[in-house]
């Protein structure tokens, strides 16, 4: 068995079977070479790693009340509990904040941002700072590193609405940005805020829980979490 | 020893005669999984819509299962169809989403090297940033232990193809790992060197 073989037959072994004769003439040959020896740990190692990664799951509400309604001709079947979450999911994602933002006379009247919903919850707001702007001349990242950030982003995005956690998430500019006022410094600003997410937590606590759980902060950024005050609608 | 068909088997065969509660019994059995491979193809919010829309279509094309690959690639190959149908598989970023990712993303490169994310934040990324096509077949290998004629079942291709893709699948996420491991050193050697 060659080297080009081996690494084969490794990849067969961990996602089929191979037959005894395969399996001896291989373990004869990673007797024999070091090289794929390295290779077949290595490849075992990510083998093992890709199982132990989190198995995407219903939300438990989810599962609890998931009943499949069997077509009958008209209806269109569905889980009951997931229809009213995919509705809220819309709400939430689309809606609400374009209305709640807009606020023109004949509108529908919405609760303010920082009012406590039914079930307790009260509005944070995550402000992402950084990480370090990098140094000038510094190359690009990998297109796979970006296409990977990008998912990781969205996926917890996705995470947070699927919990109905999620009020709103936005980056912002990163050029234009001013200061006005009396500050003593008014002016441009350099300001390390690349973008803000307000959430619905019960307690600080919680909120801090979610907020951890942002790619953010293992990308090197720093997570400012505030709550919002209820002002009582100023 | 013949063990018969398995038991999903057997209740797609009483579904296919009519029996709505066999349907019910399907769908407690094979809901989670389905959602589990829907979420690794499309994304986690989609998920629970096409797994309705799933089972919806187990129940109208019944009358075409009939059990010669087994119950879960007829499934599977159900599920990935409608997934692919919405065309939802690629998972589509806004422009403000992926010019924030590339932002943190160049932010990393060049950023302190002891704040790399952990191991498996990296093998997530990796399966992330995988064409949908090798994705899939890894999930379906690894993640729901299908084997070369379960993999084939579902993709439509032969046992060989299926096979071929596995590896060169594996070959990229292991590519791109490399990518995700290295690039940071890389980048701070580079500009160690350019001081």
């Amino acid at each position: 068995m060659n080297c080009e073989t081996a690494r084969a037959t490794i990849v067969d072994d961990l996602a089929d079977t191979i037959d005894g004769d395969t399996r001896a003439a291989l373990d004869r040959h990673l007797t024999e070479c070091a090289t794929c020896r390295v290779e077949a740990a290595q490849l075992r190692s990510l083998w093992n790693e890709l199982g132990d990664l989190e198995v995407p799951s219903p939300a438990a509400p989810l599962v609890n009340g998931a009943t499949f309604m069997p077509d009958r001709g008209t209806a269109r079947p569905r889980f009951t509990m997931v229809a009213a979450s995919i509705a809220l999911l819309v709400g939430i994602g689309s809606g609400w904040f374009a209305r709640g933002a807009v606020g023109m006379p004949g509108d529908t009247v919405v609760p303010p941002l920082a009012s406590e919903s039914q079930d307790g919850r009260v509005p944070y707001l995550l402000l992402l700072h950084g990480p370090p702007s990098p140094p000038a001349g510094t190359p690009p990242p990998a297109e796979s590193a970006v296409a990977a950030a990008v998912a990781r982003y969205t996926a917890w995005a996705d995470t947070l609405r699927m919990r109905g956690q999620l009020v709103v998430a936005e980056k912002l500019e990163t050029e234009g940005g001013r200061l006005l006022g009396n500050l003593p410094a008014a002016g441009p600003i350099e300001s390390d805020i690349g973008g803000f997410f307000v959430i619905r937590a019960r307690s600080y606590d919680e909120a801090e829980s979610i907020a951890s759980g942002s790619p953010h902060i293992g990308y090197g950024g720093t997570i400012e979490l505030r709550a919002i005050e209820n002002t009582g609608g100023i | 020893m013949s063990n018969g068909p398995d038991p999903d088997t057997r209740l797609m065969f009483e579904v296919r005669a009519g029996d709505r509660e066999a349907l019910a019994r399907l769908f407690e059995r094979n809901h989670g999984r389905v959602h589990a491979l829907c979420a690794r193809l499309t994304s986690w919010a989609d998920a629970e819509d096409l797994v309705q829309e799933t089972f919806l279509r187990v129940q109208r094309h019944a009358g075409t299962f009939h059990g010669k690959a087994g119950f879960t690639p007829w499934l599977f190959r159900i599920a990935r169809n409608v997934c692919n149908d919405r065309g939802r598989r690629i998972r589509q970023t806004s422009a403000l989403e992926a010019q924030w990712a590339r932002d943190q993303a160049t932010m990393r490169a060049a950023g302190d090297p002891e704040s790399r994310i952990d191991r498996r934040s990296l093998i997530e990324d990796a399966l992330a940033a995988l064409s949908p096509e090798d994705r899939e077949v890894v999930v379906l290998s690894r993640m729901h232990d299908l084997r070369y004629a379960d993999i084939a079942a579902v993709l439509g291709c032969s046992v060989g193809a299926a096979r071929v893709r596995l590896h060169r699948a594996i070959g990229r996420l292991r590519e791109i790992c490399s990518d995700l491991e290295g690039s940071p050193d890389e980048l701070r050697n580079r500009t160690r060197n350019n001081r």
